[in-house]
């Protein structure tokens, strides 16, 4: 079971939904979840030694600060964050070229479309198992 | 030498010496008695006469006297008988002798009638006649030379050794005009023109030398005339000394005239026909070259002496088969002059003839218009392309004044060619809406002497405006001036219309493009985020037991994300009728402050909750030309944008200012709520579905739509904000109405 998951979304419902998801799959212990991207990199301390969340469900259309924003701002901590965080998009597009560029962030283990579902879920699981 | 005489014998004078004298002497003696008759006649008849003395006894003396002699003869004998003279000499006359010829005698004659012893006349005579013979012909010779002298029509006369004129004749007084008595002093150089004293002086002294000659020289008469002799000079020798010179001069003034006179004549045609550029030959009645210039001469190649006398045809037997032969007979027989061009394929020439008769046979002049014909053709064409070509054609003189236009130009332009002629080009062709810096350009340019093209506006005589590509290329002359301008003035409206039409397709594909991806984005994100909740709410519900609290929550986000999903659906639809809406039509007169009016009351409920404010400032005359219903929306949209990001600081307030600029409206939508920073929102702010307030509403479609209205009716959108200060949008009418239709007198 994985420790911390992040999920940033602005969508209320998909957020709820999402939550629900997890809960149901017992995916973790601890889940945390924020409308804007703003908040969630509040609670991203990369100066301090701090619990870091293990799995990150990040959505992509979003007001002030997008999905792409929010890994753009993480790039220069990659290096430290590779195997320790892994960045699942979460997303309601459909659209190709988003899948596409998501292959330009080394953090971005994975791509999946709204709804969670168990499936999801378990893919998420088995990529956490891999780097584990 | 000493003669020694020898005294003879004493002589014994018997009567037989006496007779012997008388009858053996050389003279004939004869006795005539006073009758006449021959008493005695000596010996010596015999020898010189051939008669016997006794044959001429008893015959009367006068009849054997020739009868021109007889007279005079008779006379004198008479004077015997009368006893007037004792001795006659007579003069010569003629005897017959035995022969029938005549031999002169010389006699004289004694009257010794008295004489007993002798009773009769005693002649003496001598023959004389070889003398009388040679003075005869010396008296002939006399005669030829004064008839060779004096008679002489040429002119004679005679020269001392020194050169001095001795004697003339009448024709040297006739042709020098001096009188004999100028002469005997006078030297003949004084005579001779000074140019032809050489040749005279060689001549004389030739004919001092023994040697006749004849040469040509020329004298002066006395009234100053030249007169031009043939002169011979025959020295005159008398044993072995040359006495004196004769001269015999011909005038040949008339000749010689004459002759340089031709010489002159011929030196003169001769020049003529070189001077001339054009070949010239002449033919005779039998074809054949009979004179020939020197351009004639080196078109053909070859030198005139060859030529001469040859027969055309047969030197150059191909013209028989040519025009020239043709005109060549018929100037032969009608003497008419005639012109005609031929061309000659081998020579790749045409040359232009002129064939003339004249009395000798035909004269041929012929001039090279190969250039010429070429020159002109090409004349030809450049006149056909200027005048007939589609692009209109100017040509301008060095003061820029129309020349010349072409038909194109015309038509294209209305106007007529005399009514362009010395106007310039800028004068017809602009107006007053024609751009100065490109007008300073082009004048520029042609300051410069350098050619130059553009796409121009231009104008048709009625004023319609033609867009045109101008290309103006300068001509200079050999000195490097600018002389004249050539515009060529093409009609491109319709290309340029064309242009136009694609622009405003591409744009319109443009935004159809822009409209996809926005489409694009829209189903994958906004449409896709509803229906994905739908979806994932769905399944869950199922799962959950119908009496918990989580599914009665479930059901409510299942709801909410199917107003989403409408409202989203709702959105599209508003967006897609903007798109769709035939603009131009749906067009009204819209009165800015009705509309303002109408939308701030409308949302005048959420304004007195919040103690806001709406201040219109605008005019009656604030009239627009445009969609009634978007404007409404574009106002309403911004004013509840005003509304909901209102500064909690303060109580809001929203002012709206027109600003009139020419024939444009500018709306200034303030208020003083909590603003953007526009550093960052500023890319995306117009974009659909782009939120920038955290607050509870806004889908982000407001000012998504607000923009697309604005671009719809031909306007603008601007913003200026500041975070905590406020917000200013403003609006660009472009098409306000002024002017449009009236309506706001």
């Amino acid at each position: 079971m994985v420790s911390k998951v992040y999920i940033i979304d602005d969508d209320d419902i998909s957020v709820y939904l999402t939550t629900m998801v997890l809960e149901e799959a017992g995916f973790a212990k601890e889940i945390c979840t924020y409308t804007s991207a703003d908040d969630a990199l509040a609670d991203l301390s990369f100066t301090v030694p701090a619990p870091l969340p293990e799995v990150i469900l990040l959505d992509l259309n979003m007001p002030f600060k997008s999905g792409w924003d929010f890994l753009d701002i993480l790039r220069p901590y990659e290096a430290t964050l590779k195997g320790k965080l892994d960045v699942f998009i979460l997303t309601s597009s459909i659209a190709v070229s988003d899948k596409e560029q998501a292959r330009n962030y080394p953090l971005v283990c994975g791509f999946l479309h709204k709804p969670l579902d168990e499936e999801s879920v378990a893919s998420i699981k088995r990529a956490c198992t891999r780097r584990t | 030498m000493k003669v020694n005489f020898t005294q003879p014998e004493a002589l014994a004078l018997t009567p037989d010496f006496y007779t012997s004298i008388v009858r053996h002497g050389s003279e004939l003696i004869t006795v005539i008695n006073w009758q006449g008759n021959y008493q005695y006649v000596s010996d010596s008849v015999g020898p010189g006469l051939g008669y016997a003395p006794e044959e001429l006894l008893g015959t009367h003396v006068l009849e054997l006297i020739h009868p021109d002699d007889v007279p005079i003869i008779g006379d004198e004998l008479l004077k015997h008988t009368t006893g007037q003279t004792k001795q006659i000499t007579l003069a010569p006359f003629r005897f017959r002798a035995k022969n029938g010829d005549w031999h002169w005698l010389s006699c004289v004659s004694t009257n010794m009638l008295d004489d007993p012893h002798v009773r009769g006349i005693v002649t003496n005579s001598r023959d004389i006649t070889a003398k009388m013979v040679a003075l005869q012909q010396k008296k002939e010779s006399r005669a030829y030379y004064k008839a060779l002298f004096f008679n002489n029509p040429d002119l004679v006369f005679t020269l001392s050794t020194s050169g001095r004129v001795e004697a003339c004749n009448d024709a040297v007084v006739d042709l020098t005009g001096y009188t004999r008595e100028d002469f005997p002093e006078s030297h003949f150089a004084d005579f001779v023109l000074s140019e032809y004293h050489a040749a005279t002086f060689e001549a004389f002294h030739q004919a001092l030398a023994g040697k006749s000659c004849t040469f040509e020289s020329c004298i002066r008469h006395r009234n100053g005339q030249k007169r031009h002799l043939s002169v011979t000079l025959v020295p005159v020798v008398l044993e072995g000394r040359v006495l004196a010179v004769q001269c015999i001069a011909k005038d040949i003034t008339n000749e010689k005239e004459a002759n340089l006179l031709v010489k002159a004549q011929s030196q003169k045609l001769h020049n003529i026909l070189e001077a001339m550029v054009e070949g010239f030959f002449a033919l005779d009645t039998a074809w054949r070259y009979s004179f020939g210039n020197t351009v004639f001469a080196n078109f053909l190649g070859r030198p005139l002496n060859e030529l001469m006398h040859r027969q055309i045809w047969e030197e150059y037997p191909f013209l028989v088969d040519t025009l020239f032969y043709q005109k060549c007979l018929e100037v032969d027989k009608t003497r008419k002059p005639v012109q005609f061009d031929q061309r000659f394929d081998d020579l790749k020439a045409v040359l232009r003839f002129t064939l003339s008769p004249f009395e000798d046979g035909i004269l041929v002049s012929f001039v090279d218009i190969t250039e010429q014909l070429k020159a002109q053709e090409e004349l030809r064409k450049l006149s056909l392309v200027a005048s007939k070509t589609t692009n209109g054609v100017i040509i301008t003189n060095s003061q820029h004044e129309i020349e010349w236009v072409n038909e194109a130009f015309c038509n294209v332009t209305g106007y007529a060619l005399e009514e362009v002629v010395g106007k310039r080009p800028g004068d017809i062709l602009i107006s007053n809406d024609t751009d100065s810096r490109e007008l300073t350009w082009v004048r520029e340019q042609l300051a410069l002497g350098m050619p130059m093209r553009k796409e121009m506006r231009s104008y048709h005589k009625n004023g319609e405006m033609v867009w045109a590509d101008v290309t103006i290329s300068p001509v200079a002359n050999e000195r490097g001036e600018i002389e004249k301008h050539v515009y060529i003035h093409t009609d491109i409206t319709e290309r340029k219309l064309e242009q136009e039409q694609l622009l405003k397709t591409t744009e319109h594909l443009y935004h159809q493009n822009e409209d996809l991806q926005q489409f694009n984005y829209i189903v994958s994100h906004n449409l896709r985020a509803p229906v994905a909740n739908l979806v994932g709410l769905s399944t869950m519900l199922q799962k959950l037991d119908r009496n918990s609290g989580r599914f009665m929550q479930g059901l409510q986000n299942l709801e909410t994300s199917a107003r989403r999903l409408d409202d989203v659906i709702g959105d599209l639809n508003k967006i897609l009728a903007v798109r769709s809406t035939n603009l131009q039509a749906s067009h009204e007169m819209v009165s800015l402050v009705e509309v303002a009016a109408e939308v701030a009351l409308s949302l005048q409920h959420l304004l007195t909750p919040i103690s806001g404010r709406i201040v219109l400032n605008l005019k009656q005359e604030d009239l627009l030309w445009a969609n009634r219903a978007y404007v409404y929306s574009i106002l309403h949209n911004l004013i509840s944008n005003a509304i909901k990001y209102k500064s909690a600081q303060r109580d809001l307030l929203i002012e709206l200012n027109s600003v009139r600029k020419e024939d444009s409206l500018q709306l200034h939508i303030k208020d003083n709520g909590s603003g953007m920073d526009l550093e960052t929102v500023r890319p995306q702010l117009f974009q659909l579905y782009k939120r920038f307030h955290a607050g509870p509403d806004g889908k982000g479609i407001g000012l998504y739509l607000v923009k697309m209205q604005m671009n719809a009716i031909g306007g603008e959108i601007e913003v200026e904000s500041k975070p905590e200060s406020g917000t200013t949008f403003t609006l660009h009418f472009k098409q306000a109405a002024y002017g449009q239709q009236g309506l706001h007198n």
